[in-house]
């Protein structure tokens, strides 16, 4: 119902700012100009030339900065000239065949066709005599070079990270699976940025049921303005309300390979190196590009590693708080004394406590962020004497919580995706507050909370934690990764064909 | 909201809805009467309660295995139908009360003696009326994923008392009279293995239908098998003498676990085992009232029912009894026979049913 | 929407506040670390609460930032006409929430066990939803449990763990390495009719300054510390007597309550000296054997033997010889056991469970004889068999006392 709402199309807005999407391309040029100077305005980098003194008229319109001069010199002026200068019978429709590109020049007769491609880069010719336009793609404006990603690490494996421009990314992509079922779909996403976006496939793998779903849902999307994947993942999300991601970002060429090579969908934009994968489960949150690049013994430890430190930087305050303000029987004797040592003289409650170094912890952390890299090292060193020493000098914490949170904290680190760790600290807030006022029987309540949510979540339509509930018989890469080998296997062939 | 589950899901719930709140008192409400043979009991009540629920699951199977409340309706009609299928949302509702007031029993006996015992009841009942709202498939979901886990931390559990078990508590064998054994029998046929025909309303969801006789009864079966295993430890461990009179025995067994003083005072894991089993019975009594409300009032959903449900439930797991032991005893005495009744009840309105030829499906 | 939103709102804050009644911050608690109980000079019951002082404990640790000081342990006293009465009057002395989670040892006094019986203090403890049921019993020998509760003792700064940790070390001595839990002696007694036996405590050298800290400064260890001496024995919840080192172990063999002790000769058959070994993996197998009207029992003791020390002039690297030394050992094993049974018999106390084991193996002999047990088992028979294998002579073969010819 929610999702019914969301999607449904506005009213258009400013109906005359879009008349001009139906303007007919005339015959006469001197129109044409005009138009083209209603439309675009005197914006400075709008360079509209007027060929007015030759055999045929025409008019070039282009962005500058957006397309490469250069070869608008070279293979659109020049040939025109020549070819005006040297032939006799010069018609307006021979004009167009004169220039020299190697991709397709397209013709329009309207200019609401013409206008946006002109704005993503594309020279616009208008021939005196013709009622048709030409958009001719000469894009070329500077991009960042192809760099390591930053927010997905490896030791091992590939250092490309997709970069800001659509077009490098899709050379990415094709790079590592040349094959022809890899499909790229183009649509235009916001009112105000008509902002390229791809939907990557493969034809032969993707479920035909999701890629509709997809693509419908990108279709029916109605905002002014997208920037990044976030504002899509937020805008097409079929869930209520979830503090899980339900769509995997990521900036490394070889996961999105990966994920296409497995039949999932790539959602990629202009303008971020962030790509969207989707359908996703729970268990693909904890599953990084590593694992198949190293002996499949580590990736399992390494899996099962993130698995628990995920539960950990949930929980681990939650049941701290619980167990010395709950259950002190559960603490053997000898440690229990020793909390107890600590929290002598501690003024607050041990959920307050772990409250302050909680939000200490995160205020810390988003300063570290958001700071200009150079001052960001003072604010690690400022935290960590204020968490490390002084809060426990000054009597305000027990040196216990410390470990806590600050394992709580390195915990939530481990995800190789960062988005899911943001999970884990929202819960992990509610989940505090459970365990200070029932102790473990909150925990368990909230957990049981948190299972039900996560069963009732999908992905496209797709249950969201699969592979553990509904539980399904391929298990070969969830919780473990098993050997490449292992669907080779005589036993898992005799398995396969009992069941 | 959809209810969809495959068999082995079925297996699952219904292993969880029989052992899940058996789990603690199983132990107790046999050897109380039965003393040192409480296996034996648990062996009668697990044969006896096989056949009555093949009889129950082969008499809905000749209605190619359709909602309770479908049945009775085409049994004996509207009215009495509609009546049989409210009497079943009562037991549903009523059953789930008592489970609601059996883990705030526990709770305030056992572990947090100063909370108040709404905080326990009202959380327990909102997290099942939570799954209740996405239907039975995430009821089943959850249980997939929960149940293999609780079970094997059970096992773990219970692998850890296995060094203090001593043969010779479990001596003399078979010197109780049959009577006493038989009263500890008795009272272990209704709970579980009578009330577990509520998930009558289940079947029909279930998506491929062979051999559903043979997963419902194994799960019966492998239930009744780790309540006596169960059984056996904890007399094995502590003697009946103390099992007996204790209210939880199984969590007062795991409070004893002490390996190389590292693993102590571990029973907080069986509490957790066995609340997440019984999270799991609350929300299949509730499903049944809920969708018992639904085909009687003809919604083609239940959600209006989830709130009053949960309030009624709340209400009657507060008032029915105004303490433990009066609960404890209504169980150990009635309790059998209270739902013998509705057993009965539905197998005649079936045979009923089967004799006007109403079984047969709709020709279409 | 915006309704049952809000409904929800105030549900959830109610729980969260009603909630938050059962919860003790840490230093809100008093860690109770043993338990005594004594009996009062007016006939009422004396309890005695020894509390953990976390600061005091813990010692130099850096995380303290306040406190740190005065003794590990304080032991508070107070009088009641049961247990419970006297643990609720303690709220009016003691500063903080009493708690019981943590109790190292039950100690209770020679003259509260003789005089009133045990049986008053269970109902409380096994009652109490934080009461540990494993917690080990102790019989104050010849004192009062106050005695044992107020004494500090070096290395452990807990006397509560102290107590319960020389189980494990006396072992050996003894014959006892989990003592006797509360539970067991619950079970033994009401449920299995059998009578109780638990191990006894005394302090070792007494000390009048044994209360306070300034004790713990002097090297001397010996006036600060408890030895675990002898087993009480009971008659139904009453304590009618004691058995003494030999006999414990013989009880501890009996009941099996032993998987590792050291055995002591004497002699080494007609030479002179001491042989000292070291039993393990002692198995006990009782079998009650009926001929007509006549029960006896059979008491099958197999354990390996390492041993320790020799001091007599044998040659132990001789195999024949080892195999003598196994029958010394055995004889020794079986005297202790006869002796601990011929206590019991004496004292008509059935502290081995033998009516139990009869119980389990005769049923229907059981049944006639249950009404006089106490006197039938005051005529039993029993015949000891030991057999310890000797496994291994330790680092050395043969002995310096052995002297070559």
């Amino acid at each position: 119902m929610k999702m019914k709402r969301r999607l449904k199309r506005r009213p258009t807005a400013g109906s005359e700012a879009k008349a001009y999407e139906n303007i007919e391309v005339s015959q006469v040029v001197q129109e044409n100009l005009e138009h083209l100077k209603n439309i675009l305005g005197e914006s400075m980098d709008v360079k509209i030339l007027f060929f007015s003194d030759r055999p045929i008229p025409f008019v070039v319109c282009f962005i500058e900065g957006l397309v490469n001069k250069q070869q608008i010199d070279l293979s659109i002026l020049q040939p025109i000239h020549d070819w005006q200068d040297g032939e006799e019978d010069v018609i307006p429709e021979k004009l167009i065949s004169q220039i020299e590109v190697s991709s397709a020049v397209s013709k329009h007769q309207l200019f609401g066709h013409i206008i946006t491609p002109v704005l993503k880069g594309q020279v616009a010719v208008f021939v005196d005599g013709a009622n048709t336009a030409y958009t001719i793609p000469l894009e070329f404006f500077p991009t960042r070079g192809i760099d390591e990603p930053e927010s997905q690490t490896t030791v091992r494996g590939p250092r490309e990270g997709f970069i800001e421009t659509l077009q490098i990314n899709t050379t990415l992509l094709r790079r590592r699976i040349s094959n022809p079922q890899l499909r790229f779909k183009s649509l235009q996403v916001g009112n105000i940025t008509k902002t390229s976006v791809l939907v990557a496939y493969m034809k032969n793998k993707a479920d035909q049921q999701v890629l509709n779903e997809v693509m419908n849902r990108l279709h029916n999307l109605d905002t002014e303005k997208v920037f990044e994947g976030g504002m899509i993942e937020e805008l097409i999300d079929e869930n209520g309300y979830t503090p899980f991601p339900t769509f995997q970002s990521t900036e490394r060429p070889d996961i999105a390979a990966a994920a296409l090579a497995e039949g999932k969908i790539v959602i990629m934009m202009e303008g971020t190196p962030f790509v969207l994968v989707t359908p996703v489960t729970f268990i693909s949150f904890f599953q990084a590009a590593e694992d198949y690049y190293s002996h499949y013994d580590l990736s399992i430890l390494v899996r099962l590693i993130r698995l628990l430190s995920f539960g950990i930087s949930i929980a681990l305050p939650g049941v701290f708080i619980a167990v010395t303000s709950f259950h002190q029987e559960l603490i053997p004797p000898n440690l229990l004394i020793s909390l107890a040592a600590q929290r002598e003289g501690v003024p607050f409650p041990a959920f307050m406590e772990a409250l302050i170094m909680e939000v200490i912890f995160e205020i810390l952390r988003e300063a570290g962020i958001r700071m200009p890299r150079p001052i960001g090292s003072a604010v690690s060193i400022v935290g960590a004497i204020v968490i490390g020493e002084s809060a426990v000098a000054a009597g305000l914490v027990s040196p216990a919580i410390v470990i806590v949170v600050s394992l709580t904290a390195i915990s939530s680190f481990v995800s190789p995706y960062y988005a899911f760790s943001g999970a884990a600290r929202l819960l992990r807030f509610l989940l505090m507050v459970l365990a200070a006022s029932v102790g473990m029987y909150g925990i368990i309540i909230f957990m049981l909370a948190l299972f039900i949510h996560l069963c009732s979540l999908t992905s496209m339509g797709r249950p969201y934690f699969t592979s553990m509930a509904p539980f399904t018989d391929e298990q070969d890469d969830t919780m473990l990764r098993l050997p490449f080998w292992w669907k080779n296997t005589k036993f898992y062939k005799k398995w396969k064909s009992q069941s | 909201m959809s209810h969809k589950l495959n068999q082995w899901q079925l297996l699952l719930l219904t292993i969880s809805f029989l052992v899940g709140s058996s789990l603690l008192l199983a132990p107790n409400l046999t050897s109380f009467y039965s003393e040192q043979d409480a296996w034996l009991s648990m062996i009668i009540a697990l044969a006896v309660g096989l056949i009555l629920n093949w009889l129950w699951i082969y008499l809905l199977s000749l209605y190619q295995y359709q909602s309770i409340f479908v049945i009775v309706e085409k049994a004996a009609g509207k009215w009495i139908g509609g009546l049989v299928s409210l009497l079943i949302v009562f037991y549903a509702l009523h059953l789930c009360s008592y489970v609601v007031r059996n883990v705030s029993n526990f709770m305030i006996s056992a572990v947090l003696p100063d909370t108040n015992a709404w905080t326990f009841q009202i959380m327990l009942i909102l997290v099942s009326l939570y799954t209740c709202y996405y239907g039975l498939s995430n009821i089943a979901r959850v249980n997939e994923f929960l149940n293999p886990i609780m079970a094997a931390l059970f096992l773990v559990s219970l692998l850890l008392t296995l060094n203090r078990f001593e043969l010779h508590n479990l001596k003399p064998f078979l010197q109780q009279p049959p009577k006493n054994i038989l009263q500890g029998a008795y009272t272990t046929t209704g709970f579980p293995f009578i009330e577990v025909i509520l998930l009558g309303t289940v079947f029909t969801y279930v998506s491929k239908k062979k051999n559903l006789i043979k997963t419902y009864l194994s799960a019966i079966g492998i239930s009744g098998a780790i309540l006596l295993v169960t059984i056996i430890i904890v007399v094995g461990c502590d003697g009946y003498y103390l099992v007996s009179r204790n209210t939880f025995p199984t969590f007062e067994l795991m409070r004893a676990i002490n390996v190389v003083k590292l693993l102590e005072r571990i029973e907080v894991l069986v509490g957790v085992v066995w609340i997440v089993g019984i999270f799991t019975k609350i929300a299949l009594c509730f499903y049944a009232g809920l969708m018992g409300l639904q085909h009687v009032s003809k919604h083609h959903r239940y959600r209006t029912f989830l709130l009053p449900a949960g309030l009624l439930v709340w209400a009657m797991s507060n008032h029915e009894h105004s303490n433990t032991m009066e609960f404890t005893d209504f169980v150990a005495k009635n309790w059998t026979l209270w739902w013998f009744t509705l057993y009965i009840i539905l197998i005649v309105v079936m045979l009923i049913g089967i004799m006007r030829k109403k079984n047969k499906p709709p020709q279409s | 929407m915006k309704k049952s939103i809000s409904l929800l709102l105030v549900i959830v804050c109610l729980l969260l506040f009603t909630g938050c009644n059962g919860r003790r911050e840490l230093n809100e608690l008093l860690i109770v670390s043993s338990l005594g109980i004594d009996l009062a000079k007016n006939g009422e019951t004396e309890v005695h609460l020894q509390v953990v002082n976390p600061g005091g404990m813990a010692g130099n640790q850096g995380g303290a930032p306040s406190g740190g000081s005065g003794g590990a342990v304080y032991t508070y006293s107070i009088k009641g006409a049961t247990v419970y009465e006297a643990i609720q009057k303690a709220g009016q002395i003691v500063p903080r929430y009493l708690m019981f989670s943590h109790i190292n040892s039950l100690v209770i006094g020679e003259d509260f066990a003789r005089k009133k019986g045990i049986r008053p203090i269970f109902d409380f403890v096994e009652r109490n939803h934080e009461f540990r049921e494993t917690v080990p019993m102790f019989i104050a020998k010849d004192s009062m449990a106050k005695d044992i509760l107020t004494l500090f003792t070096p290395i452990f700064k807990n006397p509560g763990e102290s107590l319960n940790n020389r189980l494990d070390l006396s072992a050996l001595s003894t014959g006892l390495s989990e003592g006797v839990q509360e539970k067991e002696v619950v079970r033994w007694e009401f449920g299995e009719k059998r009578d109780p036996a638990i191990p006894g405590v005394k302090v070792f050298h007494k000390s009048p300054k044994g209360d306070e800290t300034s004790i713990l400064d002097g090297i001397k260890a010996n006036n600060k510390t408890f030895i675990i001496t002898g087993t009480a024995l009971f008659k139904k919840d009453k304590l009618v007597g004691w058995m003494n080192g030999g006999e414990s172990k013989g009880w501890a063999m009996i009941t099996g309550k032993t998987n590792e002790l050291s055995i002591f000769t004497k002699t080494c058959g007609k030479k002179k000296g001491h042989l000292g070994f070291v039993a393990k993996e002692i198995n006990t197998k009782v079998k009650p054997v009926i001929k007509g009207d006549h029960i006896s029992f059979d008491v099958h003791v197999t354990g390996k033997g390492y041993l320790q020390e020799v001091t007599c002039n044998v040659n132990v690297g001789d195999p024949m010889e080892l195999k003598k030394m196994e029958g010394y050992i055995s004889k020794v094993v079986e005297d202790e056991i006869n002796q601990a049974v011929q206590k019991a018999q004496a004292k008509k106390a059935d502290v081995f469970g033998f009516g139990r084991l009869l119980n389990e193996n005769h049923p229907e002999i059981w049944k006639v004889k249950e009404d006089q047990w106490k006197q039938e088992f005051a005529k039993v028979k029993v015949r000891p068999i030991a057999k310890i294998t000797l496994v291994t002579t330790g680092a050395r073969i043969e002995t310096v006392n052995q002297q070559k010819k």
